[in-house]
C-alpha cells in the first residue's frame, strides 16, 4: 500500500505538485495521467525520492519512505522510464543485474534471475544476454529496461511513460506483457502517462492530474461515467468515449443466448473489439466462445450500443 | 584484419623510427646533403634513443599530472555540492593556456632551477585545458535517460561515477588526453632551451651550429612520434566509443 498525504512540490513560487493525497492498494496498477506539466511524473520521483517533497508524506506499507536514505529506498522500488534508459556499455546481462549487482546477491541467484526474466519476456538469454542494448530493437530495449525494473522483486513497480516511444503495436504487445507480470508477480504499478486510452486500459485506479492538483481519482469506469471537471472530459475525448467504456468490459459480460452465424469472438475479447467486428462484418449478432471453442451464445450489436450508453448517474 | 594503407604507412613509419634510433649511422646519408663543411650528419652529442626516451619521459609525467588534476577537477565541478567551483577552475585552466610555455618557464627557473622541473611545469599548465574541457563535455553530455536510470536504480554518487558516469565519458576525456599528449609532446621541446633532456636538445645543437641535419633529425623525431601516439590514442577512443555503443555520437 503507498498512501501518499498532502504531498507539495514548489520550486520557488510556483508548486508543481500542489497538496496531493492518494491511497494505492497492493497488488494494483494505479495510473496517473495528465498534460506535460501537470506534474505528475514529479509526483511519481517523488515516490522514491528522485525529488524530495516540500511537504507532505509518503508512506510504503506504512514506512514513511524518508526512514531510510534514497539510494536504498530506490533499490527496493522497480523504476522503468521513457527511452529505457539502458545502460550503453554494459550488456543486456549486466544491465539486468544492475540492482541485484548493488544488493549483493551470490551470483548463482542474480544468473538465474536474469535468465528468469529475460525468459519471461521472450528473449533468449544465451543470445540476448550478451548484447549490448543498441544491438537490440526499440521494443526489446523497452523490455529489457523492465526486466531491469523487477530484477530485484521490488513490491513497487514506478513507470514513467515506458511505452511513450514505441510504435502503436508493439506498444500494445508491451501494455499486454506489463498486465501479464502484474498478475504473476503481484506488484504494485504506478504508471505515469499522458494517454488516456493507455491508462483506461491499464489502471485499476485513474489519477488525473492538471496543473499540479489531482483533479480525479477513481476507477476507468467511474472517470468515463462521471468525469469530473471538464478538464478530465477533455483528457477522454467526448468522441471515443462510447468506445472506451466498451473496452472496459469483455465480452463475456454481454452474452446473451441465442444463435448467430460467421466467426466466432472470444468471450475474453473487449465488448470494443466485438462491436467494431459487428460493424465491420456487417452482421447484427456474433456467436462468443470459450477459450476450448465451445460456443457460449452470443453478442447482438443492440445490447452493445445500450452498454455504450452514458451510465445513469 | 586486411592492413589498410594508412595502417601501412604507419607501420612504416614505426619501423624506420626505431631502426633510426637504433642505428642512426645507417641513415648518414640520407642527412649528409643537409649539412656544410663536413659538419657531422647524424647527432653526435648524445644518444638519439636515450633523448626520445627522456622526451616521452617528460610528456608522460607532465600528462599524467594534468590528467589528474583536470579530471579531478571535472569531476569536482560537476558533483551537485561542487558546481559552484566551475567558474573559478575554468579560470584557472584557462590562464594555464593562455601562458605562453616560454613565459612559464622563464618565470620557474628562478624558483625551481634549470633542468626537467620547469618545462614538466610548463607542459603541465598547458596541457591542463583540453583535458578539464572534454572530460567536463563528457561528464555533462551524458544521455539524460542513463544518468535518470543511474540514479533510479539506486546507486549513491560514488557508483555513478565510477560505474557509469566515467566509463561513459572516458572516449571523450581520452580525446583530451590525446590533444594534450600532442601538445606536449611539441612544446616540450623548448624545455632544452633550461636544459632539460629533451629532442629539442637536438634541434638547438643544429640551430646553433647552422646543421639542417640535426634540425631535421630532432623535428622529425617529434613529428612521428606525435603522429603515431595521436593514432594511437585515436584508434583506442574509437574501440572504446563502439563498445559503449555510443559511436554515432562520437564520429567526429
Amino acid at each position: 500500500m503507498i498512501e501518499i498525504e498532502h504531498i507539495t512540490k514548489r520550486y520557488g513560487d510556483i508548486a508543481v505538485v500542489d497538496d496531493v493525497s492518494f491511497v494505492v492498494e497492493p497488488h494494483t496498477v494505479t495510473v496517473i495521467v495528465g498534460t506535460s506539466g501537470s506534474g505528475k511524473t514529479t509526483l511519481l520521483r517523488m515516490i522514491n525520492r528522485l525529488v524530495e517533497p516540500t511537504s507532505g508524506t509518503i508512506r510504503l506499507d506504512g514506512e514513511d519512505n524518508r526512514s531510510v536514505p534514497g539510494h536504498e529506498l530506490r533499490r527496493r522500488i522497480g523504476y522503468a522510464i521513457q527511452g529505457h534508459g539502458l545502460f550503453p556499455h554494459r550488456t543486456v546481462a549486466q544491465n539486468i543485474a544492475t540492482v541485484p549487482v548493488l544488493l549483493g546477491w551470490d551470483e548463482a541467484r542474480i544468473d538465474a534471475r536474469v535468465d528468469e526474466l529475460l525468459t519471461l519476456y521472450q528473449l533468449d538469454p544465451a543470445q540476448f544476454g550478451p548484447r549490448y542494448p543498441h544491438e537490440l530493437s526499440g521494443g526489446q530495449q523497452q523490455r529489457v529496461g523492465v526486466a531491469r525494473a523487477l530484477a530485484a522483486e521490488p513490491n513497487v513497480l514506478l513507470m514513467d511513460e515506458p511505452f511513450g516511444a514505441l510504435d502503436p503495436v508493439i506498444r500494445a504487445k508491451a501494455q499486454e506483457d506489463l498486465l501479464a507480470i502484474q498478475k504473476r508477480f503481484g506488484t504494485t504499478i504506478i504508471l505515469v502517462t499522458h494517454d488516456m486510452e493507455e491508462a483506461i486500459h491499464l489502471g485499476d485506479r485513474i489519477a488525473v492530474m492538471d496543473e499540479g492538483k489531482l483533479i480525479q481519482y477513481a476507477a476507468p469506469a467511474e472517470i468515463l461515467a462521471k468525469p469530473a471537471t471538464g478538464f478530465v472530459e477533455t483528457l477522454i475525448g467526448t468522441g471515443d468515449r462510447p468506445f472506451r467504456l466498451l473496452s472496459l468490459e469483455t465480452v463475456e459480460d454481454a452474452i446473451e443466448p441465442g444463435k448467430a452465424t460467421g466467426n466466432a469472438i472470444p468471450a475474453t475479447a473487449t465488448q470494443r473489439d466485438a462491436l467494431a467486428e459487428l460493424l465491420w462484418s456487417g452482421r447484427r449478432a456474433l456467436p462468443v466462445a470459450a477459450g476450448d471453442g465451445a460456443i457460449l451464445g452470443r453478442v447482438t450489436i443492440d445490447a452493445l450500443v445500450k452498454r455504450a450508453a452514458r451510465p445513469a448517474a | 584484419m586486411r592492413l589498410s594503407l594508412p595502417t601501412v604507412l604507419r607501420l612504416v613509419a614505426l619501423i624506420v623510427l626505431v631502426a633510426f634510433l637504433a642505428r642512426p649511422d645507417w641513415f648518414e646519408p640520407v642527412f649528409r646533403p643537409l649539412t656544410q663543411n663536413n659538419a657531422p650528419a647524424i647527432y653526435n652529442q648524445g644518444s638519439l634513443m636515450t633523448l626520445t626516451l627522456l622526451h616521452l619521459r617528460t610528456v608522460l609525467i607532465a600528462t599524467v599530472a594534468a590528467t589528474i588534476v583536470a579530471l579531478g577537477l571535472a569531476i569536482l565541478v560537476t558533483r551537485p555540492a561542487g558546481a559552484e567551483f566551475l567558474p573559478l577552475s575554468r579560470s584557472l585552466v584557462n590562464i594555464g593556456q593562455t601562458f605562453p610555455p616560454v613565459a612559464v618557464l622563464a618565470l620557474a627557473v628562478p624558483a625551481v632551477g634549470f633542468g626537467e622541473k620547469p618545462t614538466l611545469i610548463a607542459l603541465f599548465l598547458y596541457g591542463l585545458l583540453p583535458i578539464f574541457e572534454n572530460s567536463l563535455t563528457g561528464l555533462t553530455t551524458l544521455p539524460k535517460s542513463v544518468t535518470e536510470a543511474s540514479r533510479g536504480v539506486g546507486m549513491t554518487g560514488w557508483q555513478r561515477l565510477t560505474r557509469i558516469e566515467l566509463p561513459l565519458a572516458l572516449p571523450v576525456i581520452l580525446a583530451g588526453i590525446r590533444l594534450s599528449v600532442v601538445i606536449s609532446l611539441a612544446t616540450a621541446t623548448i624545455g632544452s632551451t633550461v636544459a632539460a633532456r629533451t629532442l629539442g636538445e637536438v634541434i638547438i645543437a643544429g640551430l646553433l651550429s647552422n646543421n639542417l641535419a640535426f634540425v631535421l633529425q630532432g623535428g622529425l623525431i617529434v613529428g612521428i612520434l606525435a603522429v603515431l601516439i595521436y593514432d594511437a590514442l585515436s584508434a583506442l577512443e574509437r574501440v572504446l566509443a563502439r563498445r559503449t555503443g555510443l559511436s554515432q555520437s562520437l564520429t567526429t
